[in-house]
């Protein structure tokens, strides 16, 4: 058992390799770079689903509006002050960082836990994107609140999609990431031209006189869609804070912040929050006004946009879908022996396109981006604990490399001990993470501090 | 010189995706007229911006 851990541990580091090193300083890249990334990055299929769920979960406009400032305002901070002053003090990616905090079971546990969570993400791009092909052989989308598949025919759209997005992205997942670049301005514009053609529907009238009046009537009413939570303003923006919570405050994106030259470009997320987790997000609400509130980003993009606007909804879950089924891959690549790229990731495609046939992944899709956020964050919260607060307590740090430990049970005590407690607090799930935050950085150090003392 | 005229081809369709909204929503431009711009643009923007990316490697 142990040898065939440690087979794995060994496996698990080779596919790592090529960024074991920490990033030299002629690798650094400049600011407009991460502008551009960060721009293009968050302009998602997912995104057609997040704005429209919105209108039907009765928010009013200016509690939307306000809660997106605030809340992408807060990911922005997150992503400064938590995560790019760790990459650049660092220049390690999460992976060589946690394996050196939590020793590398720990880590193992963690990319499974990521590939599958990715799986269900790239599922419910999927199932986005064929709300769109479904307009094109007539196939109904299943209504609001289903869970299982309505049809033979949304089955079979799925499988069909899943197995020609699975097979590209074995057949060349750089060549896509190419394409990826082309679709990204293009898609965003869907977002907007939708948006402007779908007011004169709603009424708004040339001069934007009435324009504030339908929002408030029309469009974000107040009044939540039947089997809907109504949200306010604190439910807007903490989802807007959380949306991209594995990122920031769970530190997965110093992979990308490694390459910084200054912690000050965490700033720079801001070109991708407010463009793509503000802007877009309100196209859509406004999209899905239009058609009636009825969930079905095929059907709204195919009203305010036409066949241009179906082809929309399709890429962007195609080319969102992609690097999710290889970053998938990637971390399943861990557990599967000597298996070649192209076979890891058909088992990551086939098990996305199993749960893609569930309707449920996108239908609470809301739900599901608190819960991946909240599975993820303890990891966060520990290797800020390490990072900061353990040279001001004079805790040992890096004792997990230090002492050579396959398990760093602390640690992997804390991660599940807080998501038990998060999963029991009595209130609402976009709420829980923040406390459980706390109760991870608190007891992390608490634990690690009275191990020194024993 | 031909990269150049492939961007400004791609920027030109990527304008126009812009516009017609812009115009239908003002009303000088009908429901179908803007629709068959908008999916005309978007057809040129993929062939000038894939067309460029590919002279630009």
């Amino acid at each position: 058992m142990a040898l065939r851990f440690a087979d794995i541990a060994a496996r698990m580091d080779r596919l790592y390799e090529f960024d074991r090193e920490p990033v030299a300083a002629d690798k650094l890249q400049s600011g407009g770079k991460f502008a551009g990334l960060f721009a293009g990055e968050h302009v998602a299929a997912t995104e057609f689903v997040i704005g429209a769920f919105f209108v039907l979960h009765g928010v009013t406009a200016r509690d939307l509006l306000l809660g997106l400032l605030f809340g992408n305002l807060l990911a922005v901070l997150s992503w400064t002050f938590l995560c790019a002053p760790i990459a650049v003090r660092t220049r390690l990616t999460l992976y060589w960082y946690l394996r050196r905090i939590a020793g590398p079971g720990v880590t193992l546990i963690y990319n499974i836990a990521n590939a599958f969570l990715y799986c269900i993400l790239a599922g419910a791009m999927i199932s986005v994107s064929a709300t769109a092909l479904g307009l094109v052989f007539g196939i109904d989308v299943p209504k609001l609140g289903s869970v299982l598949p309505n049809s033979v025919g949304w089955v079979l759209l799925i499988f069909v999609l899943g197995a020609a997005f699975t097979t590209m992205a074995i057949l060349g997942f750089e060549k896509l990431s190419r394409f990826a670049q082309v679709c990204s301005p293009w898609i965003f514009l869907v977002f907007i031209a939708g948006a402007v053609a779908a007011l004169p529907k709603l009424g708004v009238q040339t001069n934007l006189g009435n324009l504030w009046e339908v929002a408030t009537t029309k469009i974000w009413n107040g009044v939540a869609a039947a089997g809907q939570d109504k949200f306010g303003f604190w439910h807007i923006l903490f989802f807007a804070w959380f949306c991209n919570l594995a990122m920031h405050v769970g530190l997965s994106d110093l992979a990308l912040f490694r390459y910084a030259r200054r912690w000050t470009y965490g700033l720079y997320t801001a070109f991708g929050m407010y463009p793509g987790h503000m802007l877009a997000w309100v196209c859509s609400g406004v999209m899905v006004a239009a058609i009636g509130r009825e969930m079905h980003p095929g059907m709204m993009a195919f009203e305010a946009a036409s066949w241009a606007g179906v082809a929309g909804v399709l890429l962007a879950g195609w080319t969102t879908a992609n690097p999710t089924l290889y970053r998938a891959g990637l971390a399943l690549q861990t557990v599967t022996p000597n298996w070649p790229r192209w076979k890891i990731t058909l088992g990551a495609g086939a098990m996305t396109t199993i749960l893609a046939c569930f309707p449920v992944f996108f239908l609470k899709l809301l739900d599901y981006v608190a819960i991946y956020g909240l599975i993820l964050m303890p990891v966060g919260a520990i290797v800020f604990a390490e990072h900061w607060i353990f040279p001001l307590l004079k805790i040992e740090q890096y004792q997990a490399e230090k002492r050579g430990w396959a398990f760093n049970w602390t640690a992997l005590i804390v991660w599940i001990g807080t998501l038990a407690v998060c999963f029991a607090m009595p209130i609402h799930l976009f709420f829980r993470w923040l406390p459980g935050y706390g109760i991870a950085l608190v007891s992390y150090t608490v634990l690690m501090a009275s191990r020194r003392r024993t | 010189m031909i990269k150049r005229l492939f961007w400004l081809g791609a920027l030109l369709s990527l304008g126009i995706c812009l516009a017609v909204p812009v115009l239908y929503f003002a009303g000088t431009m009908n429901e179908g007229g803007y629709k068959l711009a908008f999916n005309l643009a978007s057809a040129g923007w993929f062939v000038f911006a894939s067309l460029w990316l590919m002279k630009r490697r």
